[in-house]
């Protein structure tokens, strides 16, 4: 989870940085999707124990379920985006260090009877940086979208999250503990899940390859 | 970078590097050798990251880069090798001539081009344009899998971290007074090398070669009869003697 800490400078230097701080996001948001998984078992499980009184509850936990299963493989699909990015970050950092080494060899072969013997080396690092530079756009690009897809797909949480108070409302004193419990849980997580896609999303902003 | 030919005979060479004066402060200095035949070149412990840049601006002012097809690592350490990755960039056809024993280690420093050409415990030789250098095992001394290299035909012991000494930047390449320098010899020995009985195994096996030159990865290289009083100096040398220091 985001926290003052961990949103200081240090996170926003480096793009392989970046991609490995988004893939932890993502996996803690895996975490936090198997509470609302269990929330939405156990919700089910006292609807059935509550009979005709919770009906309408009982429909609604298909809808939490589906979220989160959704959730759970949108989460999945970025962390393993993000784990690529950063290793393909990681190669860019390092062809690109070697390209700057390069320069420095350029400066201080100068007038070297073999200098024109390294420009071989040169363009093949630079081709091969050139390559990841692109594939490493690519994925950052595939990442962004599925992080949007799924910021988009949790506003559904939280429309569920009101509907199961509403419906918890409806279920006698005695039982609606649970379901309000269930309620909260689902816009609790949801909006805590919103948090690291939003923390993982402005990440991306202003950071060097 | 200071370079200096060792040895000469037709196209072969052994070429010495080292004093970088661009070398960063704190980081040790390290002496680079290079032994070129007709086509190929074998660069020994080429250094770590900080010294590439200068490393491969020296060779080029020696070799055209694609001649450089060997190098070689006597054991894992960064001050030999780190430089790895950057050379897997240059050069990614070449092959590395390393201990079997450091395999999956050294490849930490990322090697994704280039061969690794394990040698065995007991050593091996290399062979490049009918020229042939020889992989003597130096284990223990002070890495447990160590190789130096030796080449009969010019009589040049390249000896790793045996010999080292550790002095100022800018010193003479050479060993001008053996007894004053032992100085700068003896810590480094006593500290680095954790085994008395590797020791006499390797000053047993190097008394068989006929050296005219040895060349350590620290200090001053060693000139003709000098080799022998750092041999004699060395066998009697206790060595491993932290385990002895007062904590």
């Amino acid at each position: 989870m985001p926290t003052s800490k961990s949103s200081k400078p240090i996170a926003k230097n480096n793009y392989y940085v970046v991609s490995a701080i988004v893939a932890a996001e993502l996996f803690h948001t895996l975490k936090d999707c198997r509470v609302i998984n269990l929330t939405a078992s156990n919700a089910q499980a006292a609807s059935l124990r509550a009979g005709n009184k919770a009906v309408g509850f009982r429909a609604l936990t298909k809808f939490i379920d589906e979220m989160a299963i959704y959730t759970m493989k949108m989460a999945r699909h970025i962390n393993k985006l993000a784990i690529q990015t950063s290793k393909i970050a990681t190669a860019t950092a390092r062809s690109e260090s070697a390209l700057n080494r390069f320069d420095e060899v350029k400066r201080k072969a100068e007038g070297a009877e073999f200098a024109d013997s390294l420009v071989g080396a040169y363009s093949r690092t630079k081709v091969a940086h050139t390559a990841l530079r692109g594939e490493f756009d690519r994925l950052v690009n595939e990442m962004r979208c599925s992080l949007e897809d799924l910021e988009q797909h949790l506003r559904s949480a939280n429309v569920i999250a009101s509907i199961a108070r509403v419906e918890a409302s409806r279920v006698d004193e005695g039982g609606s503990g649970t379901f309000f419990t269930v309620a909260e849980t689902v816009d609790t997580m949801a909006n805590k899940i919103k948090k690291r896609v939003n923390y993982s999303k402005n990440l991306f902003n202003d950071v060097k390859r | 970078m200071k370079t200096e030919v060792l040895y000469q005979s037709g196209s072969t060479k052994w070429i010495y590097f080292g004093r970088d004066p661009d070398k960063p402060e704190k980081i040790i200095d390290t002496n680079q050798y290079m032994w070129v035949t007709s086509h190929n070149a074998l660069l020994m412990d080429p250094g770590g990251i900080e010294l590439f840049a200068s490393m491969l601006a020296a060779v080029v002012k020696e070799v055209p880069l694609e001649q450089l097809t060997h190098l070689f690592a006597s054991h894992q350490d960064p001050d030999i090798i780190s430089s790895l990755g950057l050379w897997d960039q240059t050069l990614p056809t070449a092959r590395l001539h390393a201990p079997w024993l450091w395999e999956s280690f050294i490849r930490h420093f990322g090697m994704n081009n280039i061969a690794y050409d394990s040698i065995q415990d007991e050593g091996a030789s290399l062979s490049l344009d009918g020229e042939e250098v020889q992989f003597i095992p130096a284990h223990y001394l002070h890495a447990s899998g160590n190789f130096h290299v030796y080449d009969p035909k010019a009589k040049i012991l390249m000896s790793g971290d045996v010999g080292a000494a550790l002095e100022p930047a800018n010193v003479s390449i050479f060993v001008d007074d053996f007894d004053a320098h032992v100085k700068n010899m003896e810590y480094f020995h006593q500290r680095w090398m954790p085994s008395n009985s590797a020791k006499q195994d390797w000053i047993a096996r190097v008394r068989d070669l006929d050296i005219d030159m040895m060349c350590p990865q620290h200090g001053r290289i060693f000139k003709g009869d000098q080799v022998g009083k750092f041999l004699d100096w060395f066998e009697q040398l206790k060595v491993g003697v932290a385990i002895s220091l007062p904590s």
